[in-house]
């Protein structure tokens, strides 16, 4: 059995995240395009679950990166709309509560980061 | 950075490449052969579970741990959804009989009215007789005493029709009336029938002419179009025509005047001409003129009433040599008794789908003295004595009695299923540009008659198809699937 260094394993979390990241959007892209074209044969959403497991991976490995706080923040606006958008269309059964519930959803990933970022 | 590291990261870098590789192959059928293996217990993006569920049983194993589903009433049918165009569909149904006299397997070909394609997976019936029997190809002849050496030779000196029942086949030598002779006397048949009517007549060097005269009864929305197609005793068109929706789309139960569709052609060559008439429900065929001596309905007529056209329905007298016949009505103010013979059925109440054995010999008269009831015979209906004839020989059904109809030689296009793993394996081919593409997918069917009379059922365990299409390059599949846009192609 090999041994991995740390910043191999850095090297390899970040390969498969990048892969996968890339991965989902082509499959989802195909898709959409010819409707079965993935889904047919497997859940697109596998490759979603490789970017969460290499995120992982490569987040518990890195030694060393670069903060950029305007790409993360303009990252968690896409984001947060996409989920209060998606909050919103598929929230039928909170009736009244829709609206402040997707107003949660929108913030959800900024509280997300900040758990994350400053545990 | 090892040579393990960079390995692994080349095979995740390859792995998505080698995935879309494998997709392109599924997705554009290079090869033309596209396979698909389904248990019943499994869920597939390809096909359908059996429904309805009032007809199956839920799926669960057997005594030896077998997944499978129990037919026990019919039809039971299942959609399949093609990814491709494909010309063939080979379909590997691996089941076991439980006494259905007859299982067959096929799907939807054509809608207004519905035509299925069906060819047998089983027949007890043939499976079962102790008759002699010999082969050639796919053909089977049963005798009752051992008279013929090769199906050629049945087939070359037949014996007469009243002696033969068919099963998937027919006879190679064309119908024939002795002593026939052409009129040009037009006869009148003024009969209320409902929706798609198939008849078969005889002409002999004479004109074919029909003239139906029909009402549009606008009782459900919708265009009611209604077309004519003839066909030879070959099967080849001899024309079609059509006619257009009478204006009113609606429901507003506003009949129509009535119209007329005339079919008038040069002399014919002698033989047995067939006649379908394709229409909905709401188009009401009133009466039929023609000079035709010979007139036959396939399969039964549906007698449709006269609201809205006539104040009180006359009553019909029809003949036919039918064994066994159904009847039902959709109207309470239809149920009636019926005089077949010197039998009689009650039609109890409507939707209630009641059937008799006929045992009177011969041609038999059926009295119908209320409208809307639907006939299902296994024998042609006539209007009248005189023109009835019957072009095709008897067909193996599951009632048939040989012995009562005289029959001494089966001819069948039948090869019985194989046994496996104590599984009857059977192999269906069906042509896939024959059958009926809608929403992106087919729908295909088990047929088994008479299955919840006889209290029988079919266990089926699985489905098998490969499809087959013409195996074409690359790029001609990756260019077709993108500039033809979503959806099968």
């Amino acid at each position: 059995m090999p041994h991995f260094e740390t910043h191999h394993q850095e090297i390899l979390a970040r390969t498969g995240f990048f892969v996968s990241l890339a991965s989902y959007g082509l499959f989802w892209l195909l898709d959409l395009i010819h409707p079965g074209f993935v889904a047919r044969f497997f859940s697109v959403h596998l490759f979603l679950l490789g970017m969460i497991v290499f995120g992982i991976w490569w987040g518990s490995v890195v030694e060393e990166y670069t903060d950029r706080p305007k790409i993360q923040e303009a990252t968690l606006v896409l984001v947060g709309i996409l989920c209060a958008v998606l909050t919103w269309n598929l929230g039928e059964m909170f009736g009244g509560w829709r609206l402040i519930v997707s107003a949660v959803a929108f913030v959800v990933p900024l509280l997300v980061l900040r758990l994350l970022k400053y545990k | 950075m090892s040579i393990f590291t960079r390995i692994i990261q080349g095979f995740l870098i390859l792995l998505p490449i080698i995935i879309l590789g494998w997709l392109g192959v599924q997705n554009f059928v290079p090869s033309g052969t596209f396979s698909i293996s389904h248990s019943v217990h499994e869920t597939s993006s390809f096909m359908d579970g059996l429904a309805p569920h009032d007809r199956v049983s839920l799926v669960k194993k057997d005594e030896q741990g077998d997944w499978m589903q129990t037919i026990f009433k019919d039809p039971v049918f299942f959609f399949v959804h093609p990814h491709r165009t494909f010309d063939t569909v080979d379909a590997t149904v691996t089941f076991k009989n439980n006494g259905t006299p007859i299982v067959e397997f096929g799907a939807l070909a054509a809608t207004s009215p519905d035509r299925y394609v069906l060819e047998p997976l089983q027949n007890l019936i043939i499976d079962e007789s102790s008759w002699p029997r010999i082969t050639d190809g796919d053909l089977m002849l049963l005798q009752r005493t051992s008279k013929y050496k090769t199906v050629t030779d049945f087939l070359a000196r037949p014996p007469s029709r009243e002696e033969i029942a068919t099963y998937q086949t027919s006879l190679t030598a064309p119908f024939r009336l002795p002593n026939y002779t052409a009129s040009t006397i037009t006869q009148t048949i003024p009969v209320s029938l409902r929706g798609s009517v198939s008849i078969k007549t005889y002409v002999k060097n004479e004109p074919l002419s029909y003239v139906f005269s029909y009402t549009d009864m606008n009782r459900d929305s919708g265009s009611d179009p209604v077309t004519v197609y003839v066909t030879d005793e070959t099967g080849q068109p001899i024309l079609s025509l059509g006619s257009d929706d009478d204006g009113n789309t609606s429901s507003n139960v506003r009949g129509s005047v009535l119209k007329t569709l005339t079919i008038k052609t040069a002399p014919l060559p002698e033989g047995v001409y067939k006649i379908d008439l394709h229409a909905g429900r709401d188009i009401f065929v009133r009466s039929i003129q023609t000079t035709q001596q010979k007139m036959v309905f396939l399969n039964g007529v549906y007698l449709g009433d006269e609201s809205g056209y006539h104040d009180t329905f006359a009553p019909v007298r029809f003949w036919t040599e039918a064994k066994r016949l159904s009847m039902q009505t959709r109207h309470a103010e239809s149920v009636q008794t019926v005089k077949i013979g010197s039998q009689s059925l009650l039609i109890p109440a409507p939707y209630k789908l009641t059937t008799t054995a006929i045992k009177d010999p011969g041609l038999v008269s059926v009295y119908v003295t209320k409208g809307d009831v639907e006939v299902v015979t296994d024998a042609p209906v006539a209007f009248s004595p005189a023109q009835y004839f019957r072009p095709d020989p008897v067909r193996l059904l599951p009632h048939t009695d040989l012995d009562q109809l005289h029959v001494n030689y089966i001819l069948a296009r039948y090869t019985p299923p194989v046994v496996k793993d104590g599984w009857s394996v059977a192999t269906v081919h069906l042509d896939a540009r024959q059958l009926w593409l809608s929403n992106n997918r087919w729908k295909f069917t088990f047929s088994t008659p008479e299955i919840e009379e006889l209290k029988t059922s079919v266990d089926v365990k699985q489905i098998d198809l490969v499809m087959k299409r013409p195996p074409v390059s690359w790029w001609n599949s990756v260019f077709q699937a993108f500039s033809l846009g979503s959806g099968a192609q």
